[in-house]
């Protein structure tokens, strides 16, 4: 198959003879070429190996792959097809309450349906090109949906006031119906008239124009979405959008509403736009022979314009039985002797998987004509594109003067404009445009101004300048013609049972489908939407929305004015799901030493925002790592730590606040370890402080509240009035903790600083040299439980310092050692992780570190002190204790339960085997009554088949290794 | 490859980000490996879309993206930082003002607190002794976004409004790019300068250079940089 540059998928195939597109959901009918904006599935293909694209909007390209999809076989020989014979068997909701007794059965039926009724199948190995879809986030003053006469008035009006627009167009071409109009306007023909104002709007410069782009949603704060769609020349396939906007002007134009009558899916049943745009837009003669059913000017128009193209048109049924507005058409018609006959619709097509003719038949009910033709464009007049206006949460009600849905209330900041008002008259149109752009203007206020002077541009309105031109415009557009009566027809004449009526193509519901619901008391199009799927389709309500509405208000026998539409939701278009996924970039935080460990086999995981080397090597028990700590030298890159400076008149009194112990024992050249609780007196976090100067510390935090600690900080300081000030240096710090007992003789070979146990003992902090160059903070800890010293110094310096003490430590065999080693050396020690041995039930004291807690300071109000005073002697509190393992018992996990007898009592903290000790150890909470030296409690683990089995343990001093320090002390 | 400096100490200080791409001319400095120039950096296709009005116009090389993480840093905070000159400099009066002094800016992040970036050619000031100073340099990833074409490059990156034509520029800008909290300094149309933690610097280069890619976004050496921002010197 060939086509032309612009052609649509559609319109190629259209070109190509092609009639049968595909096949319906539930009978397999033959579907054809019915609307042009993917208003309808008929037209949904396989293109490229991807399911349910939309042949009417996707752009022709060479070498496309084209299938259709819910076919067995040929579209036009459906091996399915007979279904259509048997829809009394598939009545509205038949889903819910057929085929489901016996209920063994259901499985097997539903599998069968969903096979049968299937839309697509997506081949999961397929290359749907990745990396071609992209995200933009735009910032505009006024968002204008619909590059239309009247939205492109807008972005003008808009524009000229100095504010940033945004224009969302769908097709690839500005103008809207304007831009295959003929007609004459002013002198010019409409098209023309379309070009001049595209070409003003394109040559703006603060107008972004953004074409082949659906705006998918207006969301709060008038956030609006959409997505392009990329041509060959793009870069990208899809784009998705999102666009702050102050102001949004909805002129997303209108469309046909659909005719119901009988057999109305035909191939060769077309929407008049769509006849139109395929001669006008395409080039391609929609038929030879076309009958036309419609309720509007228009329709009228598009009619006067094909026979003008050489179509031989059969007549015109209008359902209006008088109220044309449009007297130059009118004329026109009778200047072509096309026979007209108001009042009058077709009431059938016919014609087995294509039209052959039509019944015509007055809307009085007296008599009916038979017409041979090959095409018949039909429509029950226009109605407003809803969508965008209800996703901006706009009011809407029905208008029984233009027989549309109409904004009642509009949100703040959103206005309305162009033919989805239900205006026609082309100067009218633009009006409202202006109306909407100046609108947008005003509201935006001085942004307008200070916008255009701060671009450097050339003279922008004033906003009293704008409120002037908004108030001029909305002159103007009083002094012109308002909206037109619309035509109310609810369906056709003699539909009957309306067996095969289509309210909605996509799920092939028809008129009886409705009346079924109606029947079963859903009767409300909400109810009918769910029972019978009215509008669930991809073309979702644009083709049923408004006749469900009109059909259920009439069964019911209220008013039409009753007719609520069901609710729209975003996204109004469909952009791939990878589209909307985005690029997807993992993007997370990496030590300075991340590529030297990676050189060195390490594992890494993520631990909150960084990667962090959980184990080198293959062995995730990490024995040998631990082992070379105990008894020789290792390396940890400690770097996530939280780090910062405290500095300011009221630094100390900050302290006091948070840190549970009396910060006034701060020295200089020594850290202080202490904790900060919460107002429960939960242990939040932990670290040392160090007094560096009159008014500034520093201090260290646990890694994982690093990025809440400013904040934590400010808000318990908050009614104070302090003067104090943080700087966060947890990036800019990185940190190394070589541990082990060969430690200090590592160390010494790289400083000249005097590192003994006499001069820099256990929780000293020292500023040394180290490598001849790097200033470094060195503080002696043991959280590991052995001899170590933990280097802080500037990250970008930190691969040096790696490299140095590993050239230094290399006789000893240094080696790295990651956080499952570290892990296990402190549970050894007895050392708490927050978060692991501790919990929201604990508090400081029931862990055991209560000794921090300044009991006699109140005047500092410390954090959890209140807390901690009144639960101190709670009974049934949950205690941390450590655990042996019975010789021989089985080993018990991470969170397995301590119980006594059918009661839970506790649960296992940590536990590992230690090569250290010589046995399984554990850290447990349990309740304080089990909690007692010597005190043999029970382990219950979890059987694969659900059974349970108990293991024995004792109660022992969580400080299993070195109880004494003696070795960090070392 | 070109060294201005050869035979003196080794580079013993490291850049958080790197490009993946292949340095042509680089310097030494202060302990830092600093690349003035990627390989492909000149014969970058650009864009042809320069002001036609500048008669110093030169074809424009397109978006680059230049590591300055190298370029030294200070936190200052004081209560009363709106009546303090630190490092001599005037202290913008509202919160997201910049000001371009002399190879400094120093943005006003808040009530008590200032961010000072050297940027100039000439060398960096020493830290002053004042309490409210902490040299932050190593505590950021500093990155540079050059040429024309970068509005449409930071719009695959933030929601942020980094060309609000309501504001005067320079000006500042702190939320998130690429989902992670960055300080943005909008230069002019074509130079915008961001800091953000440190740790994140790799991954958020390797994100940034593959989101901009569609844009033509590429890596720039410093040279390119100081051309641009020369520029800004002259216009502020």
């Amino acid at each position: 198959m060939t086509g032309y540059a612009g052609d649509t998928v559609a319109s190629a195939l259209y070109g190509a003879g092609v009639r049968i597109f595909g096949r319906s959901l539930k009978y397999h009918r033959p579907r054809g070429l019915y609307s042009m904006e993917g208003e309808s599935a008929n037209t949904f293909m396989s293109i490229d190996g991807i399911p349910n694209e939309c042949a009417e909007t996707t752009e022709l390209r060479a070498g496309m792959a084209i299938a259709p999809q819910n076919v067995r076989g040929d579209p036009r020989r459906d091996r399915f097809g007979f279904l259509n014979a048997f829809d009394r068997l598939m009545p509205a909701g038949f889903y819910y309450h057929l085929f489901h007794r016996p209920q063994f059965l259901w499985p097997l039926f539903q599998s069968g349906l969903r096979r049968m009724a299937g839309t697509g199948v997506l081949d999961l190995q397929g290359d749907y090109g990745t990396g071609v879809r992209t995200e933009r986030y735009l910032n505009a003053d006024v968002v204008v949906v619909g590059g239309g006469p009247a939205g492109m008035a807008a972005a003008l009006a808009a524009g000229e006031s100095g504010l940033r627009v945004c224009l969302f167009e769908r097709r690839r071409q500005l103008g809207g119906q304007m831009s295959w109009r003929v007609r004459d306007f002013e002198g010019e023909p409409l098209y023309r008239r379309a070009e001049a104002l595209a070409a003003r709007v394109r040559a703006a410069e603060n107008v972004k124009v953004l074409t082949r782009s659906l705006a998918t949603g207006v969301w709060g704060e008038n956030l609006v979405t959409g997505f392009t769609v990329g041509t060959e020349d793009d870069p990208f396939r899809e784009c998705h959008w999102e666009c702050r906007a102050r102001t949004v002007v909805v002129a997303a134009g209108c469309m046909d509403r659909p005719l119901v009558f009988n057999q109305n899916d035909r191939p060769g049943v077309m929407q008049v736009g769509t006849a139109w745009r395929l001669a006008r837009t395409y080039g391609i003669r929609p038929g030879k022979s076309v009958a036309f059913s419609v309720a509007d000017d228009l329709g009228l128009e598009a009619a006067i314009d094909l026979d003008d193209l050489g179509v031989r048109v059969r007549f015109i049924a209008d359902a209006r039985e008088s109220g044309q507005q449009d007297r130059a058409v009118f004329q026109a018609l009778s200047d072509r002797a096309i026979p007209f006959f108001p009042g009058c619709a077709v009431s059938r097509a016919v014609g087995r998987k294509r039209v052959r003719g039509c019944v015509l038949r007055s809307l009085k009910g007296r008599g009916s004509r038979r017409f041979h033709c090959d095409l018949l464009v039909a429509n029950a007049g226009m109605q407003p594109r809803i969508g965008t206006l209800a996703t901006a949460n706009a009011r809407l009600a029905y208008c029984a003067h233009t027989h549309g849905y109409q904004p009642t209330e509009l949100p703040p900041g959103v206005f309305v404009a162009g033919s989805m008002t239900g205006l026609r008259d082309p100067r009218s149109i633009e009006a409202s445009g202006r109306v909407a752009g100046y609108g947008a203007a005003v509201w935006c206020g001085d942004r307008a101004k200070s916008g255009a002077r701060a671009a450097g541009r050339g003279p922008s309105l004033s906003p009293g300048r704008a409120s002037r031109a908004a108030e001029a415009a909305v002159r103007e557009a009083k002094a012109l013609p308002g909206p037109p009566a619309g035509c109310g027809i609810i369906h056709a004449p003699a539909i009957g049972r309306g067996a095969k009526a289509f309210v909605d193509l996509d799920e092939d519901g028809t008129y009886k489908n409705v009346k079924e619901s109606m029947a079963r008391g859903l009767d409300v199009p909400e109810l009918a939407k769910r029972f019978a799927g009215f509008g669930l389709g991809p073309g979702q309500y644009r083709v049923a929305g408004q006749n469900l509405a009109m059909i259920m208000a009439d069964l019911r026998g209220d008013p039409v004015e009753t007719a609520h539409a069901t609710t729209v939701r975003p996204p109004l278009g469909a952009p791939s799901i990878a589209t909307l996924a985005g690029p997807g970039h993992d993007v997370h935080k990496r030590t300075p030493l991340h590529a030297e460990q990676a050189a060195r086999g390490a594992v890494f995981r993520r631990a909150g925002p960084w990667q962090r080397a959980r184990h080198f090597g293959d062995d995730p028990s990490c024995r040998d790592e631990i082992r070379n700590v105990r008894t020789n030298v290792g390396i940890l890159d400690s770097s996530p730590l939280g780090k910062f400076r405290i500095h300011g008149p009221d630094a100390l009194k900050a302290l006091q606040r948070v840190y549970i112990s009396d910060m006034r024992k701060t020295r200089p050249g020594s850290c202080k370890y202490s904790a900060m609780c919460n107002d429960m007196g939960q242990l939040m976090d932990d670290g040392v402080v160090v007094n560096e100067g009159p008014d500034d510390y520093y201090f260290t935090t646990s890694s994982a509240r690093a990025g809440a600690t400013v904040e934590w900080f400010r808000f318990h300081t908050r009614h104070d009035g302090w003067d104090y000030n943080l700087v966060n240096l947890t990036d800019a710090l990185g940190s190394l903790n070589i541990a082990g007992p060969n430690a200090r003789r590592v160390l010494e070979r790289v400083t000249g600083a005097n590192v003994s146990n006499e001069a820099f003992p256990y929780l000293a902090c020292r500023r040394i040299t180290v490598g001849g160059g790097v200033e470094a903070r060195c503080l002696r800890l043991g959280f590991v439980g052995e001899l170590s010293f933990e280097l802080h110094a500037p990250a970008s310096c930190v691969p040096y310092l790696w490299d140095l003490l590993m050239e230094a430590g290399a006789d000893f065999r240094v080696r790295p050692f990651g956080l499952e080693a570290q892990n296990c050396l402190r549970a050894e020690k007895g050392h708490v992780i927050i978060g692991t041995e501790s919990e929201q039930r604990v508090t400081l004291t029931d862990i055991g570190m209560g000794w921090m807690w300044d009991r006699e300071n109140t005047v500092s109000k410390k954090v959890g002190a209140p807390a901690l005073r009144a639960c101190e002697r709670q009974p049934g509190r949950l205690k941390l204790v450590g655990l042996r393992v019975e010789e021989g018992a089985k080993a018990p996990r991470d969170g397995t339960l301590v119980v006594d007898g059918e009661k839970i009592v506790g649960y296992v903290c940590t536990t590992r085997s230690s090569e250290t000790l010589g046995w399984q150890y554990g850290l447990a909470l349990v309740h304080r009554e089990h909690a007692f030296p010597g005190r043999r409690i029970h382990l219950c683990h979890e059987e694969k088949a659900g059974g349970r089995v108990t293991s024995t343990a004792f109660v022992i001093s969580p400080h299993f290794y070195d109880p004494r320090g003696q070795r960090l002390r070392s | 490859m070109t060294h201005h400096s050869s035979g003196g100490p080794r580079a013993f200080r490291r850049s958080p980000c790197s490009f993946g791409a292949k340095p042509v001319e680089t310097e030494l400095r202060d302990g830092w490996n600093v690349v003035l120039r990627y390989e492909g950096e000149d014969g970058h296709p650009g864009r042809e879309d320069g002001d036609p009005g500048r008669e110093d116009r030169h074809p424009d090389p397109g978006p680059r993206l230049v590591d300055l993480s190298h370029r030294r840093r200070w936190d200052f905070q004081d209560s009363g930082v709106g009546g303090l000159r630190p490092m001599g400099l005037p202290v913008p009066e509202g919160f997201g003002e910049v000001g371009v002094h002399e190879g400094l800016v120093i943005n006003r992040m808040n009530g008590t607190q200032v961010a000072i970036w050297h940027l100039g050619t000439g060398p960096p000031p020493d830290t002053p002794p004042d309490t409210g100073f902490t040299e932050v340099t190593d505590g950021h990833c500093m990155l540079a976004f050059v040429g024309s074409g970068v509005q449409e490059v930071l719009e695959h990156l933030t929601s942020l409004d980094l060309f609000d034509p309501a504001r005067n520029m320079p000006f500042l800008t702190q939320g998130p790019v690429l989902h992670v909290p960055c300080q943005v300094v909008t230069l002019a149309p074509d130079l915008v300068v961001m800091t953000l933690a440190r740790g994140y610097g790799e991954t958020f280069a390797e994100a940034a250079l593959a989101s901009g890619a569609i844009e033509g976004l590429a890596p720039g050496g410093e040279a390119g940089f100081n051309t641009a921002f020369s520029e800004v010197k002259r216009f502020s």
